[in-house]
């Protein structure tokens, strides 16, 4: 009774801890601080877990309560996977428009992966990878469907018009990307975006804001900032058919 | 057991009501047992498209207040025996409803009839949370416009978070013609970005507006081509395989003779 809200497994990636889809957020959370103080506590000590939240719906404090809880047992956040829910606002708390950027918020709730003095250091893109907890998403984003999370994204699926990805690592679309994306959005301008095909309304990086031209883009393609401007080019397949020949 | 499907779209005027009335009745003339459930409350049209208004004694509000029993209610197609309209209020708006009670009233309908399908409003509110609530089945009706298929991917989405999956795609007013010159989005193109299935595609008949003035659906003119369309999405709904009817009903003499010699027409 008491373990059915919460099942822990682990594969060879690491171990994960599934939400079940009953209960409240609270009960959840305080299932999770009794699994991590019980008798053992000392197997999460030093964890790196994947949290699956499944078709939740959580806003910026549920997740906050998330950070705290797993922080407070030693373990830290590897991937947040989230099965299906209308909007995801994770960490970030109001991170609309570039300008006003979520980083403020951002780190007072996000977590705080390397125990550094200076929470305000730009990390380098490798860093970013290794350091920022993922989201992953496994379907598609539809229209006035939102995600925002404080870390890098990976989407499997398409992400439509009328819908939003706010991340402050980078943001990768394994499908067509038609919405809305702002990688970097506290402020990092080494941040990216890539997708299967990059045809977004509008892109931003950290605090830079463009329209991507017109015509549909052939190849996968990253858009990243180069000399304080959003540039977009293809990735690997292009350079690979352009040596072979074709085009 | 029947099956309770609800009829959306998100914007307005792309047709869910001529939808619902089409296949409602497609499915009795099959031979179903079929109620409607209008959900539009303060704006209903069903009734009327079905040509049924002067019948209205009491309605949705009526039966979820207790005010009438829900056998009272159900209207009696005039058509079919085995077809009913349960239509919506006109006087009061849409938080008369709540969505348990529509639940409640899906749960007992379904006992009774084969398809319970429900004609929800246009918008995301109250009103289509109302029409959902008992839903375990949905198609969503688009048009070809790049609004309307924001709209209904909006909707699929709200469809999917409310646990209604794999809704059903019904492509309204279609024009071959623009199609062909590249002046209208195609099928593929909105199956792209829907991703769902294609459960019809209605071609544009002017027939529809003579059909739904007269309150006779046009699924039973059997002249009508979106009659035709109607009728192929009644059968599909009940499992049949159907194919779709091809868009160029283009088989005149002249263009069967330009076919053969390989004249673009």
């Amino acid at each position: 009774m008491s373990k059915s809200l919460i099942s822990v497994k682990g594969n060879k990636d690491g171990l994960q801890l599934l939400c079940s889809e009953i209960g409240s957020w609270q009960e959840i959370i305080a299932e999770i601080k009794t699994l991590l103080s019980g008798e053992n506590r000392h197997f999460f000590r030093g964890a790196s877990v994947l949290v699956d939240i499944g078709t939740r719906i959580l806003d910026a404090e549920q997740v906050g309560m998330l950070w705290q809880v797993l922080r407070d047992g030693g373990v830290t956040v590897r991937c947040l996977q989230t099965s299906l829910q209308d909007e995801l606002t994770a960490g970030l708390k109001s991170a609309s428009g570039a300008h006003e950027g979520g980083a403020h918020t951002a780190r007072k709730t996000g977590p705080k992966m390397m125990d550094k003095d200076d929470p305000v250091q730009e990390l380098s893109e490798t860093e970013y990878i290794l350091h920022k907890p993922v989201l992953v998403v496994k379907r598609n984003l539809r229209s006035g469907q939102k995600v925002a999370f404080d870390g890098n994204v990976i989407i499997y699926g398409d992400v439509n018009p009328g819908a939003e990805i706010i991340a402050s690592g980078f943001i990768m679309v394994f499908g067509y990307l038609r919405g809305i994306a702002h990688a970097g959005s506290s402020g990092n301008e080494k941040a990216w975006v890539m997708s299967y095909k990059l045809q977004p309304t509008q892109l931003r990086i950290a605090n830079s804001i463009t329209r991507p031209p017109d015509e549909e883009p052939q190849w996968p393609e990253i858009a990243k900032i180069q000399d304080g401007v959003i540039v977009c080019e293809g990735i690997d397949l292009k350079k690979y058919y352009n040596a072979s020949g074709g085009n | 057991m029947g099956e309770v499907i609800v009829i959306t779209s998100g914007k307005g005027g792309v047709g869910k009501t001529t939808t619902t009335a089409n296949i409602s009745t497609g499915l009795a003339s099959m031979g179903k047992k079929v109620v409607m459930l209008d959900t539009d409350i303060g704006l209903r049209n069903l009734d009327v498209v079905m040509g049924l208004e002067n019948r209205i004694v009491y309605d949705l509000v009526d039966v979820t207040q207790g005010n009438c029993r829900l056998k009272q209610a159900l209207i009696k197609d005039k058509r079919f025996e085995n077809l009913c309209l349960l239509p919506a209020a006109q006087t009061k708006d849409k938080t008369a409803v709540q969505p348990e009670q529509m639940k409640e009233l899906c749960e007992t309908l379904k006992k009774e009839f084969d398809y319970v399908i429900i004609d929800c409003p246009a918008g995301i509110e109250m009103g289509f949370k109302n029409a959902t609530a008992g839903a375990e089945r949905a198609i969503v009706v688009t048009t070809p416009e790049v609004s309307a298929v924001r709209d209904a991917d909006r909707i699929i989405g709200l469809l999917e978070a409310a646990e209604i999956r794999n809704p059903e795609l019904i492509i309204n007013r279609i024009r071959p013609n623009m199609v062909k010159k590249g002046d209208m989005m195609d099928i593929d193109d909105m199956i792209d970005i829907l991703a769902i299935d294609l459960l019809g595609v209605v071609p544009e008949d002017e027939f529809i507006v003579v059909s739904t003035n007269k309150g006779e659906p046009a699924v039973l003119d059997m002249k009508s081509v979106a009659g035709q369309a109607y009728r192929n999405i009644s059968k599909r709904i009940t499992g049949e395989d159907v194919p779709l009817i091809p868009l160029d009903a283009d088989t005149g003499f002249l263009s069967k003779i330009k076919k053969f010699f390989g004249i673009q027409a």
